[in-house]
C-alpha cells in the first residue's frame, strides 16, 4: 500500500471502520511511513481536542417557551385515560367530520377533480414560494390569469375594500396587488415586505379552502382570538382565518408570533364600515 | 512491540442506553400529543440537540433552533415510521432545521461570540486549544462540520453516520478525510500547533 491509498482509509482506519485486511494494510504502511504516522497523530490530537469541547446548555425555561408553542400549535389528540380531553377530541372531531361532509355535499367551489388540481398547483405555489417568492409570484399569476392591480380598482370592481387596505403593522409595506381569477372567486393578493426582508402573500376569498393546504399536516388554534387553521409548509406557515364574510389566507409567515401579530392588526381593521 | 503498532481509535458511546420498549413507549405517547412524553422525550434529547445547534448555527441562535427542531419533531412525529433507528431520524430532522437556518439567513458558516479577526500569533495567545478549534469547526462546511461532529462529538458509527446524513456509507470516510484535513489547516492558521 503507497501513501496514497494509505491516506485515503486513513479517517476509516483511526476510527476502526476498515474490514481487518485493510486495516492491516494500513497498520503495516503506517509503521513504515513517518508522514503518514504523523497525519494520523494530528487525527488522534484533533480527536482528543474535540473530546473536551465545552458545550453550554440550553438556556432554562426552553422546555416552557416550547411548550407555549405547542399549545398554540397543536390541539389535544386522544391522550389516554383522559375521558374529559377524549370527549373534546370526539366532539372536535364529529365536528370536522361534520364540515367535511358539508364540504363535500356543498361542493360549491369546483366541479370533480378540479380541487386535486388546485390543490397541486397551489401546493407547488406554496413550496416555491418559501424559497423564491418572485419566482412563485410568476407562476401563479400565470395560471391565474392574474393582473397587477390598485386598493382603488379591487374597490371598485369587488365592492369591498382588501384587507390591507387601511394599514399594516410596523415594519411591512405593501409591495404589490395582483387580482386573480381563482376557480372560487376573484381574488385580491397583496404581496407584503417586512422589514426584515421577509416576503409574505395575503389571499382574501370568499369561503374556506382546505384543498389550498392540500394534505399537510394542519393545526386549528385562535389566533389573536380568532379561529385560525395553520399548516406547515417547509418551514414556514401558512394561516387561514375568517374576516367577515370572506377569508383571509396568509403565506409565508416566519413563526406562530409573526402570524398573531399580523392577523391580530388586519382583523382589528375588519369592523370598518364597507368591509 | 505491539505498542508500536498504531491503533484504531474506538471511542466509547458517551450515551445513556435508551431501551427499544421505553422509547416506543414515549413515542407512542408523542403520537397521542401527550404533554408527559413530549416532555419525556424532549429531557432524554434535548442537550444532545442543542449541542449540534451551538457548532452548527452558533451559541446565540442555539436555543431556537433547539426548540424549532422539538416542535417539528412533535408536528412530524408521524412521518418516523420506524424504518430507521429514532436517534438517526432526529439527527437528520435536526441538521436539515440548521441547513435551512444558514441557508435562509444565507449564512454558511457562524462565528462563536470569542471570534475576532487576528494575526495566527495573537489567536493563540489569546485562545486555548479547544477554542481554536470551535473557530476552525466554525470555518468549516456545514456539511463537513456536521460529519465531524457526528464521529467526533456525538461517536457514531459509519453506518449511523450514513443514515443521519443520508448519503452512502461509502462516502462517510472520505468526507470525514476532508473535514479533518480542512480543520487542520484552518487551525494551523489560526495559530495551533500540532
Amino acid at each position: 500500500m503507497n501513501c496514497q491509498e494509505a491516506q485515503e482509509h486513513l479517517s476509516a482506519f483511526f476510527d476502526g471502520e476498515l474490514p481487518s485486511t485493510v486495516q492491516e494494510s494500513v497498520a503495516d504502511h503506517i509503521n513504515g511511513c513517518a508522514i503518514c504516522a504523523r497525519e494520523l497523530e494530528r487525527f488522534e490530537k484533533l480527536s482528543q481536542l474535540a473530546s473536551m469541547l465545552h458545550c453550554p446548555e440550553p438556556p432554562m425555561g426552553l422546555w416552557n417557551e416550547l411548550e407555549k408553542q405547542l399549545d398554540a400549535a397543536v390541539a389535544p389528540a386522544r391522550p389516554r385515560g383522559r375521558h374529559l380531553r377524549t370527549s373534546i377530541v370526539a366532539a372536535a372531531a364529529l365536528l370536522l367530520i361534520g364540515l367535511a361532509l358539508g364540504l363535500y355535499v356543498k361542493n360549491t367551489w369546483f366541479g370533480h377533480g378540479h380541487g386535486d388540481h388546485l390543490a397541486e398547483n397551489f401546493g407547488s405555489y406554496l413550496e416555491m414560494f418559501q424559497h423564491d417568492p418572485v419566482q412563485a409570484q410568476k407562476i401563479l399569476i400565470a395560471n391565474y390569469d392574474g393582473n397587477t392591480t390598485t386598493l382603488e380598482e379591487i374597490t371598485r370592481r369587488l365592492k369591498y375594500r382588501p384587507v390591507v387596505a387601511d394599514g399594516l403593522p410596523k415594519g411591512y409595506t405593501v409591495d404589490s396587488l395582483y387580482l386573480l381569477k381563482m376557480p372560487c372567486c376573484i381574488c385580491p393578493q397583496a404581496v407584503l415586505k417586512g422589514e426584515d426582508g421577509n416576503v409574505l402573500a395575503v389571499f382574501e376569498h370568499d369561503a374556506d379552502q382546505p384543498t389550498w393546504f392540500g394534505k399537510r399536516p394542519m393545526v386549528k388554534c385562535r389566533c389573536a382570538g380568532r379561529p385560525t387553521t395553520i399548516a406547515e409548509i417547509d418551514g414556514k406557515l401558512a394561516a387561514s382565518y375568517k374576516s367577515g364574510s370572506r377569508y383571509v389566507t396568509l403565506v409565508g409567515l416566519r413563526d406562530l408570533d409573526e402570524a398573531t401579530r399580523l392577523i391580530s392588526h388586519l382583523a382589528a381593521r375588519q369592523t370598518a364600515p364597507g368591509r | 512491540m505491539a505498542s508500536n503498532i498504531p491503533t484504531a481509535h474506538v471511542a466509547p458511546s458517551r450515551q445513556k442506553p435508551t431501551t427499544f420498549k421505553w422509547l416506543a413507549d414515549v413515542l407512542e405517547g408523542c403520537r397521542v400529543r401527550d404533554r408527559d412524553a413530549q416532555r419525556t422525550l424532549y429531557e432524554r434529547y434535548h442537550l444532545r440537540v442543542n449541542r449540534l445547534m451551538v457548532r452548527m448555527v452558533g451559541e446565540e441562535d442555539a436555543a431556537d433552533l433547539t426548540q424549532q427542531t422539538f416542535l417539528q419533531l412533535f408536528l412530524k412525529l408521524d412521518q418516523f415510521a420506524g424504518r430507521s433507528h429514532f436517534d438517526t431520524w432526529l439527527y437528520r430532522l435536526s441538521f436539515n432545521e440548521a441547513l435551512q437556518f444558514l441557508r435562509k439567513s444565507r449564512r454558511f458558516r457562524y462565528f462563536p461570540l470569542t471570534h475576532e479577526p487576528m494575526s495566527p500569533s495573537q489567536a493563540h495567545e489569546q485562545y486555548d486549544d479547544k477554542e481554536l478549534l470551535d473557530q476552525a469547526m466554525a470555518l468549516l462546511d456545514p456539511e463537513l462540520r456536521s460529519i465531524f461532529m457526528l464521529r467526533e462529538i456525538e461517536e457514531l458509527t459509519y453506518g449511523q453516520i450514513a443514515a443521519a446524513l443520508d448519503i452512502p456509507e461509502g462516502t462517510v470516510g472520505s468526507r470525514l478525510n476532508r473535514a479533518r484535513a480542512e480543520l487542520q489547516r484552518h487551525l494551523i492558521r489560526l495559530g495551533w500547533k500540532p
